[in-house]
């Protein structure tokens, strides 16, 4: 897998391999404590070559289990595994050729760097001027020059180091899929932001399958083609990290993404809209059936349009309460007519308005979601 | 301001009364052991305190009892092979059984986990003395001689809990990753164990071995039920000279037991001090 | 709207998990086995003992009566549990007492060497053979010995103290062979509280006497009774000690057994002794393992 880069991809839709995805999870659940515990269910995903996908929720969700199954470390108790498009129920780590980088990257501290990289071509009796070979080009990828590293203990390494050498380790053995269970949880944010673009690029080189597993949303934005999103033992929703962010499909996936606005509404016939109390959010009023049904909007703070002056009959009178300063971003907290709340984020400090101001918010309703549930 | 004292979060008098409480108790604690080697140095035939002279003539006499003209029949030197003999081969069944029990109690989740756990702890606390006389009469019962080997079975079940304890503490410092590592890179469990496990705990084992090699060594009550004139271990020719007359030399012999314990387990400590330094970050 | 599930799944027929590795249950019994063997022949002497003692004599394995049952209850028997129990008892009250100032000393020393030094010290008195200690015992408190010479140094004596062969003799070195069963628990215990906690027990007006009862015996209190039953238990089958120490002069339930099996060669009321015994040291573990998870669900 080292040299797929340089080799030609196969044409669109030439080879039927090529359509197969990698990895298939076919409603996989699994079970702890004879069926008390129930860590993963139904769960359905696929990725395809060249593809790395998160799949990111809070701790305890089930997505470390998802991974050891997919590893062979755990046997699911229902549903399936396909790799590249067979079955791999029953089959146990050491024969799956799936490569894993675990949280604690589980570098063997008593092997040098070079023994920890060559430890897989061992285990299958590759001859050794090809593991001298293949364990150089290794090294090299992950820019740990072997003359300088190769001899070294992992115990005189830093955690990045020690991280390249995690992932020349699984590289070496050419998976078919390579997963990470949120490696990088140790380092500092810089180190880990920046490692997060070179694991990538090493992966969009080598064009080789990935599943990264995490609960920081940003690295998984970062990282990811696509991100599944877990909760409780569920795959909730999968897609680009832009979609996921602007439509969520629950509520959970909206506040696990990022800070959330949430307002009651109730559509309104159109001749009642200047009543006490009702409120109006842009055009999406419009989208609501008639009638009395109560409805929650969600929309993100940087969504919120927010002004001094009145610029449209459907703007919504509010007056500022609060406004905190943070990461170049005014955080504006703003109560609406009919006593409601909402956060709105802007770059520029509103001509020096603070608390008392009184304000005008739009909402576009694109940027208005309602899920369900 | 506080000064920082020897020990943490205590101020000077307190810890001061601490300290020589713990010098005090422990020189108590110590205090046969120390008699016993003052006294092997007296140069007179009995053990009145404190010694007239120092001399080496108890030694001089134990060397003669271990390579003299008379060693077949005072049977120090055959008593002495018996028991180093009985302690590695007991050392060897502990760590066959005590290694892969201690995996398993450490790795593996199984039906039953519960009541093994307990039931290792039971030959520590299970009064010897009850376990010495009903082995002596099932042993009695049976219709074949066992040799060394009784002593060897009834040691390895006394031992075999610190063994297991020694590989489970070295197991649980271990990192589990570390072992489905070697899994995800194409190892099989065996040879995960063998290339990666194994040589991260051996400190553990080794340990575990020498603790074993030395209790066995040392062990007194089901050595007493037990022997027989074949098997006849170190610990009961101590004791039976012991019995006969109070002669000085027992206590040169003591010595060299001592010495042989203390030594065993300095390097028990140096393992277990190398270990922890050993471990990644 | 984005996707939920990519992978149509009624399209592909789901497999059941295969049982085509061994169960971990099935896995592990063979690891055990070995350990299990040895772990099992206690449970054989258990059993035997229990059978013998329906026994009688000359017809051990054949026999069921409960004749050596009844002889039991005769008052000197009993005398001799009743001093095996005060031994036993007073053992594990002294040990814990001593044990105490040398687990925090363990707990808190500043200098790894110095716990380390101080564990090795703990546990000679242990790992050491109990005979040779016994004889170093002999040579501190029998007449002629070092006891005996610095007092009469010091007061005028008409006759020499006598600690060997009496109780206090052996309770001495009872105290001694068990300490490290004491320690330990107690230190780990200590070493479970926080500095922390007891800075803020200070800052809070407690002087170091309060912060003691009111902070580190109270958390410690679980290891002190698991050290404490643990010396008690062990201490109530001690046979090496009141043999080599007490001479024949303090009989304790340990060598009353030894002298049915050895000397009168009555095997069946031995047995009845032993299984006493067996369930006297059940009895306590039971009760530490009650008292100490209790504990433990309080916290």
């Amino acid at each position: 897998m080292l040299n797929t880069a340089n080799q030609a991809l196969p044409p669109e839709g030439g080879s039927l391999n090529h359509n197969i995805p990698i990895l298939q999870l076919v409603g996989v659940g699994k079970d702890f404590a004879g069926g008390a515990v129930r860590a993963v269910h139904g769960a359905s995903l696929s990725v395809r070559a060249g593809e790395i996908l998160s799949i990111l929720g809070p701790s305890g969700c089930g997505k470390s289990t998802m991974m050891r199954m997919i590893a062979g470390l755990e046997d699911p108790t229902e549903g399936d595994i396909r790799i590249a498009g067979r079955s791999v129920l029953g089959l146990p780590a050491h024969k799956r050729n799936v490569g894993l980088v675990f949280q604690s990257l589980a570098i063997f501290p008593h092997m040098t760097v070079w023994q920890n990289v060559a430890f897989g071509l061992r285990m299958k009796q590759t001859p050794k001027a090809k593991i001298t070979a293949k364990v150089n080009a290794a090294l090299e990828t992950v820019q740990l020059p072997a003359r300088t590293f190769a001899q070294r203990l992992p115990g005189q390494l830093s955690g990045g180091q020690l991280q390249r050498v995690a992932l020349a380790r699984t590289l070496v053995t050419e998976p078919a899929l390579i997963l990470f269970d949120e490696p990088m949880a140790a380092l500092d944010r810089r180190l880990r932001d920046h490692m997060a673009v070179e694991l990538r690029s090493i992966q969009k080189a080598l064009n080789i399958a990935a599943i990264y597993v995490t609960h920081d949303q940003e690295t998984a934005s970062v990282m990811s083609d696509r991100i599944a999103i877990m909760n409780s033992g569920q795959v909730v929703q999968v897609g680009t990290p832009a979609d996921i962010y602007r439509r969520p499909s629950n509520r959970f996936v909206a506040e696990f993404l990022g800070d959330v606005n949430c307002l009651r509404a109730r559509s309104q016939p159109a001749d009642q809209t200047d009543r006490p109390g009702s409120l109006i959010l842009g055009g999406a009023i419009g989208d609501m059936e008639a009638g009395t049904l109560e409805q929650e909007l969600f929309f993100r703070p940087e969504h919120v349009l927010l002004q001094i002056r009145r610029k449209s009959p459907d703007d919504i009178a509010g007056t500022i309460i609060d406004v905190q300063f943070a990461s170049g971003l005014f955080n504006w907290r703003v109560r609406l007519s009919d006593g409601q709340e909402l956060v709105a984020r802007t770059t520029s400090d509103l001509a020096g308005a603070g608390s008392g101001t009184a304000v005008w918010v739009q909402v576009s309703p694109d940027n208005i979601f309602t899920p369900q549930g | 301001m506080r000064r920082s004292t020897s020990l943490i979060g205590m101020q000077r008098c307190e810890a001061l009364i601490v300290t020589c409480a713990t010098a005090v108790i422990l020189g108590i604690m110590l205090l046969p052991i120390v008699a016993v080697i003052l006294i092997s140095f007296t140069p007179s035939s009995s053990i009145g305190f404190p010694p007239p002279g120092l001399s080496l003539k108890w030694y001089a006499a134990t060397y003669d009892m271990l390579f003299g003209h008379d060693a077949d029949l005072v049977r120090l030197r055959e008593s002495l092979t018996t028991s180093i003999s009985v302690a590695g081969l007991t050392a060897a069944i502990c760590c066959f059984a005590g290694v892969p029990a201690a995996y398993a109690l450490v790795r593996l989740s199984f039906r039953g986990k519960t009541l093994f756990n307990e039931l290792v702890e039971l030959p520590i606390i299970f009064p010897a003395i009850v376990l010495g006389i009903a082995l002596l009469m099932i042993v009695s019962a049976l219709p074949f001689d066992l040799g060394i080997f009784q002593l060897v079975v009834a040691h390895s079940i006394i031992a075999l809990p610190f063994m297991i304890r020694n590989v489970a503490a070295a197991l649980q410092g271990l990192d589990p990753a570390l072992q489905e590592a070697a899994n995800t890179l194409g190892a099989s469990p065996l040879r995960a164990f063998g290339e990666v496990v194994l040589p991260l705990i051996r400190n553990g084992v080794v340990s575990g071995i020498l603790l074993v090699f030395v209790l066995s060594f040392n062990e007194f009550t089901l050595s007493y039920f037990l022997y027989t004139v074949d098997a006849f271990p170190l610990s009961i020719w101590l004791f039976q000279k012991a019995n006969t007359t109070i002669d000085p030399t027992i206590f040169a012999v003591s010595t060299v037991v001592i010495l042989i314990n203390v030594l065993v387990i300095l390097v028990v400590d140096r393992i277990a001090g190398e270990n922890t330094s050993n471990k990644l970050s | 709207m984005s996707s939920v599930s990519p992978v149509a799944p009624t399209s592909i027929p789901v497999h059941s998990p295969k049982p085509h590795r061994r169960s971990p249950t099935s896995y592990a019994s063979v690891l055990i086995a070995p350990a299990g063997m040895l772990i099992g022949l206690v449970i054989l002497c258990a059993a035997a003992v229990l059978r013998i003692s329906f026994g009688s004599k000359n017809a051990e394995w054949i026999a069921w009566t409960v004749e050596s049952w009844i002889a039991l209850f005769e008052p000197i028997y009993l005398r001799v549990f009743a001093k095996t129990l005060g031994l036993a008892a007073a053992s594990s009250i002294l040990a814990v007492v001593v044990a105490f100032p040398v687990a925090v000393y363990m707990a808190r020393a500043r200098s790894a060497a110095l716990r380390r030094t101080v564990l090795i010290c703990v546990m000679l008195p242990m790992l050491v053979s109990l005979l040779v200690q016994s004889y170093g015992w002999i040579v501190i408190l029998g007449p002629n010995g070092i006891l005996n010479s610095v007092f009469s140094r010091l007061v005028d004596m008409t006759e020499p103290i006598s600690l060997l062969f009496n109780d206090t003799g052996v309770l001495l070195g009872l105290v001694q062979t068990s300490l490290p069963l004491a320690v330990l628990p107690i230190a780990s215990a200590l070493r479970t509280i926080s500095p922390e906690v007891e800075e803020a027990a200070s800052v809070l007006g407690a002087s170091r006497l309060a912060v003691y009862r009111t902070i580190i015996l109270p958390l410690a209190w679980p290891g002190i009774v698991a050290g404490g039953l643990l010396v008690f238990a062990f201490n109530a089958g001690a046979f090496a000690v009141p043999l080599l120490i007490g001479g024949l002069k303090v009989t304790t339930a340990a060598l009353l057994i030894r002298d049915e099996m050895g000397t009168l060669l009555n095997w069946p009321f031995g047995s009845v002794l032993s299984v006493v015994l067996m369930l006297i040291t059940m009895a306590i573990l039971f009760a530490r393992r009650m008292l100490v998870s209790g504990r433990g669900q309080q916290i």
